[in-house]
C-alpha cells in the first residue's frame, strides 16, 4: 500500500519542477499518504514562499514614491556624460543614510557590552509642569510579553523567561503629549540588554524611543531577543519619560542605581515599571 | 530627497492622451518598453511602479545588502532608461530587467565590505501595528521569519545564493540561468539543491 519515502532531494526536485511527470505523480501520491513527507514538503514550500515574498523593509516606501524618485534622478542629472556618475553618487548619499535607518534586523538580540566613559551630559528634565492629567507619563500602560506559538503572553512578576524567547512591548493610554520609552533587562551579571530603543554596540547611542499615541493597548512593531543573558534573577525595567533621554545613564549607572526606588528618585515625573524575572538558559 | 521635476515639462512625443494614466496600466511590459523606447516617461513610470518591490527585493537578496538595495535598484532603472534604444522587442522584459539588476547587485556584493547587522532604529510610530490581535502577531512572526531567511541567504556562498534566487525568486529556467551565471545546468541544479538544504537546516535550527 505505502511506497517507500522518497529522498529529500526528490522532494526538492518536485518543488523545483524537475521531476518527470510520471515520477512527480508517484511522489505526490506518496506525500498524500505519508505525514512525514507531507511535513517535509510543507516546510520546503513555506521556505520557497518566503523566498518569493518581498524582503521586509527593502523598499521602505510605496512603489509610486520609489518611481517618482527614479524619475527625479533622471530629470536632475546632467544629460549623458561622464559627469553623470559623480552627480548620481552625490545624490545617492542621503538615500543610503535614510535606508540605513530602516528596521533591519527584527528579532536579533544584542547585548551592550561596552562601558564607555561618560562623555555626554544628560539633558535637563523638562521643566514644564504637566499640562493635563492625561499627559502624565505615569498613566501610561506599558507591559512586556513574549511571543510563543503566535500568542502574546504577558510577562508578570516572577515569570521565567527563556534566553531564546521573543520579547515585545505593548503600550496604551499614550494620547496627549509625546512620551518616550527606555526599556531594558538587567541580567544577573548586571549586564544591560536594550529592548527599546534597540541599539547595537558601536552605533551612536540613541535616545529613548518615541511612543506611538494610542488609547488602547497595542503591540510595538519591533521584537527583541536577548543575546547571551546571564542565567538567574533579572529585572525588566521600563521608564516612560516626557523627554527623549539618551541611553547613557542606564548604560553607565551601577546596577544598584537601577532599582525602582533609585529610578523613581531620579525620574520623579516618569513611570517606572520593574518586573522581576528569572532568565533560563538551556 | 531632491526636487521632483514634473516630467510634463519635457517633450513627450510618444505620450498621447490615450497612453497616459490608466490606459498604460493595462499594457504588457513589452508594450510599455516599446513606448519607453520612443521616449515615454509615463510608460517608464508604470514599469517602475509595477516592478519596484520585486526589483528592490531582488537587489537586496543578490547583494546581501538591504540598506543599499533601493539605491542599486534606482541605478538599475536608470540603466534600463539609458539603454532603451537598444531594447530588443522580442525578448521578455522581465528577464532583461533581472539580467541588468543581477549584474548591478552582484557588482555591489563583490565590492562592498560586509556591514555589521544594524538593529532597528526606526521610530516605533512608523512601526506600530494596529492591534494586538493574533493576526498582527502572526504578521510580526512572518516578518521575523523573512528577516531570518534574508540573513541566512546573505550568509550563503555567492554561487549558491545566486542560483537559488534566480531559480525560485525569479523563476528563471535552468537554460536562462546558464546564460546569466555561466555555469552548466547540472551544476546549477546541484547548487539550488544545496542552497535550499542549507537554508532549511539553518532556519530549522534557529526556530524559536
Ligand atoms: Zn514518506
Amino acid at each position: 500500500m505505502t511506497s517507500p519515502c522518497p529522498a529529500h532531494d526528490t522532494l526538492v526536485s518536485l518543488i523545483d519542477g524537475e521531476l518527470a511527470e510520471t515520477r512527480a505523480r508517484a511522489v505526490r501520491a506518496h506525500v498524500e499518504s505519508c505525514a512525514r513527507c507531507r511535513a517535509a514538503l510543507g516546510e520546503l514550500e513555506a521556505l520557497v514562499a518566503d523566498l518569493r515574498a518581498p524582503v521586509p523593509d527593502a523598499l521602505g516606501q510605496s512603489p509610486e514614491a520609489f518611481a517618482d524618485e527614479v524619475l527625479a534622478r533622471l530629470a536632475s542629472r546632467p544629460a549623458r556624460s561622464s559627469e553623470r556618475r559623480s552627480a548620481l553618487l552625490g545624490r545617492a548619499a542621503p538615500f543610503l543614510a535614510a535606508a540605513a535607518c530602516v528596521a533591519l534586523a527584527v528579532g536579533v538580540g544584542w547585548r551592550a557590552t561596552s562601558r564607555r566613559a561618560a562623555d555626554a551630559e544628560f539633558s535637563a528634565r523638562g521643566a514644564a509642569s504637566l499640562s493635563a492629567p492625561d499627559d502624565d507619563p505615569r498613566r501610561t500602560l506599558v507591559r512586556f510579553g513574549r511571543v510563543r506559538d503566535g500568542v502574546f503572553e504577558p510577562i508578570l512578576d516572577g515569570a521565567h523567561v527563556r534566553a531564546d524567547d521573543i520579547l515585545v512591548g505593548e503600550v496604551g493610554a499614550t494620547e496627549g503629549a509625546q512620551r518616550y520609552l527606555l526599556a531594558f533587562v538587567v541580567d544577573a551579571a548586571g549586564e544591560r540588554h536594550w529592548l527599546y530603543p534597540a541599539w547595537e554596540v558601536g552605533a551612536p547611542r540613541p535616545v529613548a524611543s518615541a511612543l506611538p499615541r494610542t488609547a488602547s493597548p497595542r503591540v510595538l512593531g519591533t521584537m527583541v531577543r536577548l543575546e547571551d543573558p546571564a542565567p538567574g534573577p533579572a529585572q525588566l525595567v521600563a521608564i516612560v519619560l516626557r523627554h527623549a533621554e539618551s541611553v547613557d545613564f542606564v548604560e553607565q549607572a551601577p546596577a544598584s542605581e537601577l532599582t525602582r526606588e533609585r529610578l523613581a528618585a531620579r525620574y520623579p515625573d516618569a513611570l517606572i515599571s520593574v518586573t522581576r524575572i528569572v532568565v533560563e538558559v538551556r | 530627497m531632491g526636487e521632483l521635476l514634473p516630467f510634463s515639462r519635457e517633450p513627450r512625443p510618444a505620450d498621447t492622451a490615450a497612453e497616459s494614466g490608466g490606459a498604460l496600466a493595462v499594457r504588457s511590459d513589452e508594450e510599455l518598453m516599446a513606448l519607453v523606447r520612443g521616449g515615454s516617461k509615463a510608460a517608464f513610470r508604470v514599469l517602475v511602479v509595477r516592478h519596484a518591490a520585486k526589483v528592490v527585493s531582488f537587489c537586496a537578496r543578490i547583494s546581501g545588502d538591504r540598506a543599499a538595495a533601493r539605491e542599486i535598484a534606482q541605478d538599475v532603472w536608470l540603466a534600463v532608461w539609458d539603454a532603451r534604444a537598444r531594447w530588443e522587442p522580442r525578448t521578455r522584459f522581465a528577464s532583461y530587467l533581472y539580467t541588468v539588476a543581477f549584474s548591478r547587485a552582484r557588482n555591489h556584493a563583490r565590492s562592498r565590505r560586509r556591514r555589521a547587522a544594524v538593529f532597528s532604529a526606526a521610530p516605533l510610530d512608523a512601526d506600530l501595528v494596529p492591534t494586538s490581535s493574533a493576526d498582527e502577531i502572526e504578521r510580526l512572526l512572518e516578518r521575523e521569519r523573512r528577516n531570518r531567511l534574508f540573513e541566512a541567504l546573505r550568509d550563503l556562498p555567492d554561487d549558491l545564493r545566486e542560483a537559488v534566487v534566480l531559480r525560485f525568486v525569479e523563476e528563471l529556467s535552468y537554460e536562462e540561468m546558464e546564460t546569466v551565471l555561466r555555469a552548466k545546468s547540472s551544476t546549477l541544479r546541484s547548487r539550488v539543491h544545496h542552497a535550499l538544504a542549507r537554508l532549511k537546516a539553518r532556519l530549522g535550527k534557529e526556530a524559536p
